[in-house]
């Protein structure tokens, strides 16, 4: 062999570095579709009804929307403010979503990521305090029976809207356009997800069902469409008053023109653009923001709208949303001060919570959920309500939420979360941790200590956690009922089919709710018949309880109404209640202002974000 | 050689349609649909769903009407980014992961060959050890845990690059080398061992003894008869760094096509997963026939007829 050739060293080295550089001169981020500022150009709000599930990321937990509004303190009311706030182009925030949304269109829209941006995009007819509450947005009060708002019989809504409310290209927002707004909803040939929460309004289901079903289809002319949708008995008397008639008088209907399905729609802009009106470029809303910037899979940014017709504005100019799916990589960014806010991933909760300068600028709220152990109710063995009962008081849900979830979720035992009117504290000790009632249960239902129990399997999507909280599970029924369980792993739509066809044994599912009424917790979801009751639950006194509190006008008995109502189901171990789910999210110390509410659907803070804004240094 | 590559291009038009029909039926047999939701809809409203975007025909007839809008050079829109065609979607999202694969190629190509050469060179030398272990190391380190390594160090601890996003210096030079780290293994292997075996050549002896210059000898004689099994790596290793690494973009959330291609299959949207399986299969065989290309003008006893 010859001497070393440091020359060919050399050249690979230059070559290297030559390679480096030229990859990483490339030019600055490609696929920016920046959308003018939209308050020139006309768009269409499209705000179809609300869709009917608003599937979260999470996995295990069957989606659905929190919704509760945070209070605005005082000096928001007022648009005064704080006094340590920064000037004016340093309020610029930059936040982590999960997960890309799927469609910036009120009316299609059921993901929480999709929600979260409407809720900075519109504002509807009412708004949710931190507490819950119904505020008036658009409208000038909330509809009662006292006000006339509300007829006697709870059939007729007659809703007052402010006048000189406009979208931010300019057009104005009126009663029509709120017609317009709850018709699209309904039309079938939008196919918004979250009609079904509008069918008691007289015409609405008939609207809604005109093409019929997968098994018996139909095929309406475009005239008998038309009809249809002049029968829906919603009606714009004159410019700011509505009237909308009910088939059957209901505490959640409020709630329910409160949420994204009712937010306004401007006939404008999906006339001239039609399938487009909700794209980035066109898209025109009413909210506190407008839409300047749409990367897809990489950020969104919004802008305060200098149109805001409603108070208080927004003290945040710039608000940036960065689409990243990793909450480890996102927490890392959040370290390295490329983020603001982001989620404190669950490998690193006990961590920071322990972490004495960390701890300080974590948010944790709940969220309106309830998550647990599902049973297929219409087969063996989970047909026996003892052996359902036993399941439940054989977990410890406790060191669950600490050894699984690391302190992430709250445990709980009951189906309605705390925070919803009709949650009882004493329903909480029916499923409570028992492991010698359970093993006498199952002995009851025939298996003495787990004897001739088959072998079941729960459905669960691939995730670490998911394999700790199987290995959890698993072992707390073994060592307390010697039975066997085994994991069916599965990925996200698979595991949606499974549900949605009712092949499962069991299932770590719950709920989310979307607005702060039980009857989104109840009816239609544990309702015998239901269509969305897949685990299929029936018992009549159940059925008969719902129906009692949903045509109950006085809110304070209906809650009563829906505590027993959720004694029944606890009682019947429908499902075996572990834990309610919390929102962790950390924020930079200069953010200031954050009133996380239960309406919140992407961070803590978002629903009433005209409160945030950045202190001075 | 212009009538082979001919016939060669024009196979890819069954491979395509091979690809394209068995990805169709196996992508409707798979369970769940883009629009089966956690929380189950309402029969009325999943009937208008399939009705307004055409599910609700018989899979046959879809696959059909598919291929019709296809050879019209419309390859549909996406589900779960409404509003935008899978068309545009491929094109925007091939920009970052062709930067991303291109430089990652060139670095570990470089890289590989300097190395495995220089190593082939110096047999027994220090480089030579360098170079084994650099190639047992990046064989045996996955993609996201040396991603891992240099995030901390660099991102979390030394702040000199930034980790989420893609465009500049400062985001792209992590995950280029990240992603390098592994072809870079296999190329420097493989030249290691076709250089070592070239070397010892009765012809390279005779280069020498007619008194050409070490360099000369190096270059002209032995690296260029080494680069056939080099070449054969390469071409599969770029269109695998061009289709995209999940992984790395994940990592990274770098909007490119390998992210795109993994969640498109997730959320069942159907248009993109065909859209980017063709795609694929395309960049595949054009980079084969490239490699075959390069074996003809490499080494004038391959002849293609």
């Amino acid at each position: 062999m010859r001497q070393k050739s440091r020359a060919l060293l050399t050249m690979g080295g230059l070559l290297t570095a030559a390679a480096l550089a030229m990859a990483c001169g490339s030019s600055n981020n490609a696929n920016k579709n920046n959308t003018a500022n939209n308050a020139a150009k006309p768009s269409a709000v499209a705000s179809a009804a609300a869709s009917a599930a608003a599937s979260a990321a999470a996995p295990g937990t069957a989606a659905a929307k929190p919704s509760a509004a945070a209070a605005s303190p005082a000096a928001q009311a007022t648009n005064q403010r704080p006094a340590d706030a920064a000037p004016p182009d340093q309020q610029k925030l930059t936040v982590r979503l999960a997960a890309e949304p799927e469609f910036l269109d009120p009316q299609q829209s059921e993901f929480e990521q999709d929600i979260a941006v409407e809720h900075l995009l519109f504002r509807g007819l009412f708004v949710f305090d931190k507490d819950g509450n119904l505020v008036p947005a658009l409208a000038t009060e909330i509809p009662t029976k006292e006000n006339g708002g509300i007829s006697a019989d709870g059939l007729t809504y007659t809703i007052h809207m402010k006048t000189g409310q406009k979208f931010s290209n300019g057009d104005p927002i009126t009663a029509q356009t709120m017609e317009y707004t709850l018709k699209r909803e309904l039309d079938p040939k939008v196919a918004g997800s979250y009609a079904g929460f509008y069918y008691d309004i007289v015409g609405g289901q008939a609207y809604s069902t005109a093409l019929g079903t997968k098994d018996k289809p139909k095929n309406p002319t475009d005239q008998e469409l038309q009809q249809l949708r002049d029968a829906v008995a919603v009606k714009a008397l004159d410019d700011t008053t509505l009237q909308v008639k009910l088939t059957a008088p209901s505490g959640s209907f409020l709630d329910r023109l409160a949420i994204w399905g009712a937010y306004p729609a401007d006939k404008n802009v999906i006339d001239k653009f039609g399938d487009k009106a909700y794209d980035p470029a066109n898209l025109v809303g009413n909210g506190p923001y407008i839409l300047k910037e749409y990367a897809a899979k990489d950020h969104i940014t919004l802008v305060a709208n200098p149109n805001y017709t409603l108070d208080p504005k927004p003290i945040i100019q710039t608000l940036t949303i960065r689409l990243i799916d990793d909450s480890s990589q996102a927490f890392n960014a959040w370290k390295n001060g490329e983020l603001d806010e982001t989620d404190v991933p669950g490998a690193s909760a006990q961590q920071v919570f322990n972490d004495p300068n960390l701890s300080k600028l974590v948010i944790k709220f709940p969220e309106q959920s309830t998550r647990g152990i599902e049973f297929n109710l219409t087969q063996k063995p989970f047909d026996n309500p003892k052996v359902r009962m036993a399941i439940a008081k054989a977990v410890d849900r406790n060191a669950l939420a600490q050894v699984v979830f690391q302190g992430t979720v709250q445990p709980g035992a009951t189906w309605l979360p705390p925070g919803l009117p009709g949650y009882d504290k004493a329903n909480e000790d029916i499923q409570k941790y028992d492991p010698a009632a359970a093993k006498q249960l199952l002995a009851d239902a025939g298996y003495p200590n787990g004897q001739g129990f088959p072998v079941t399997k729960i459905i669960l999507t691939q995730s670490p956690t998911n394999q700790n909280l199987f290995d959890f599970l698993s072992k707390q029924l073994k060592d307390n009922l010697n039975i066997t369980i085994q994991a069916d792993i599965v990925d996200g739509k698979t595991r949606s089919q499974r549900y949605t066809n009712r092949q499962f044994e069991l299932f770590w599912g719950g709920w989310i709710g979307d607005y702060p009424n039980a009857d989104d917790w109840t009816n239609d979801l544990w309702t015998t018949g239901g269509t969305t009751n897949k685990p299929g639950y029936s018992n009549p006194q159940f059925d008969q309880c719902v129906k009692q509190a949903m045509q109950e006008a006085d809110q304070k008995k209906a809650a009563t109404l829906y505590a027993q109502c959720d004694k029944i189901m606890l009682q019947d171990a429908a499902l075996a209640v572990m834990d309610h789910d919390l929102r962790v999210n950390i924020f930079q110390p200069k953010v200031k202002g954050v009133v996380p509410a239960l309406t919140d659907a992407g961070w803590a803070g978002e629903a009433l974000f005209e409160s945030v804004y950045i202190a001075k240094q | 050689m212009t009538t082979y590559i001919i016939r060669r291009l024009l196979l890819v038009i069954p491979v395509l349609f091979i690809v394209a029909t068995v990805t169709f039926f196996l992508m409707h047999n798979v369970p769940g649909g883009p629009f089966t939701m956690d929380r189950p809809l309402p029969p009325a409203v999943q009937r208008n769903l399939n009705h307004k975007y055409h599910l609700d025909k018989p899979v046959w007839e879809q696959y059909l009407l598919y291929l019709r809008d296809v050879l019209h050079g419309d390859f549909g829109e996406s589900f779960a980014q409404r509003g935008r065609s899978v068309a545009s979607i491929i094109k925007h999202e091939f920009k970052p992961t062709a930067q991303l694969g291109i430089a990652a190629f060139l670095v570990a190509a470089v890289v590989g060959i300097t190395l495995g050469a220089t190593a082939a060179f110096n047999q027994n030398g220090p480089i030579d050890y360098l170079c084994v272990f650099f190639s047992t190391i990046g064989a045996s380190f996955p993609s996201f845990i040396i991603a891992a390594f240099l995030i901390i160090l660099f991102v979390v601890k030394l702040h000199w690059f930034k980790q989420l996003g893609w465009g500049d210096l400062r985001h792209d030079v992590l995950p280029v080398i990240s992603l390098a780290f592994l072809p870079a293994s296999y190329i420097s292997r493989i030249t290691r061992a076709s250089v070592l075996e070239v070397i010892r050549q009765d012809y390279v002896r005779t280069a020498r003894a007619k008194g050409l210059r070490e360099i000369a000898v190096d270059l002209r004689h032995v690296l260029r008869n080494s680069l056939i099994p080099i070449l054969t790596l390469l071409g599969p290793i770029l269109a695998g760094l061009l289709s995209g690494s999940f992984i790395i973009e994940y990592v990274f959330s770098i909007p490119g096509i390998g992210r795109e291609t993994v969640d498109s299959i997730f959320n069942r949207d159907y248009g993109v997963i065909m859209g980017t399986t063709l795609f694929y299969a395309f960049l595949i065989v054009i980079a084969n026939l490239v490699v075959d290309i390069l074996y003809a003008a490499v080494d004038p006893r391959i002849r293609y007829s």
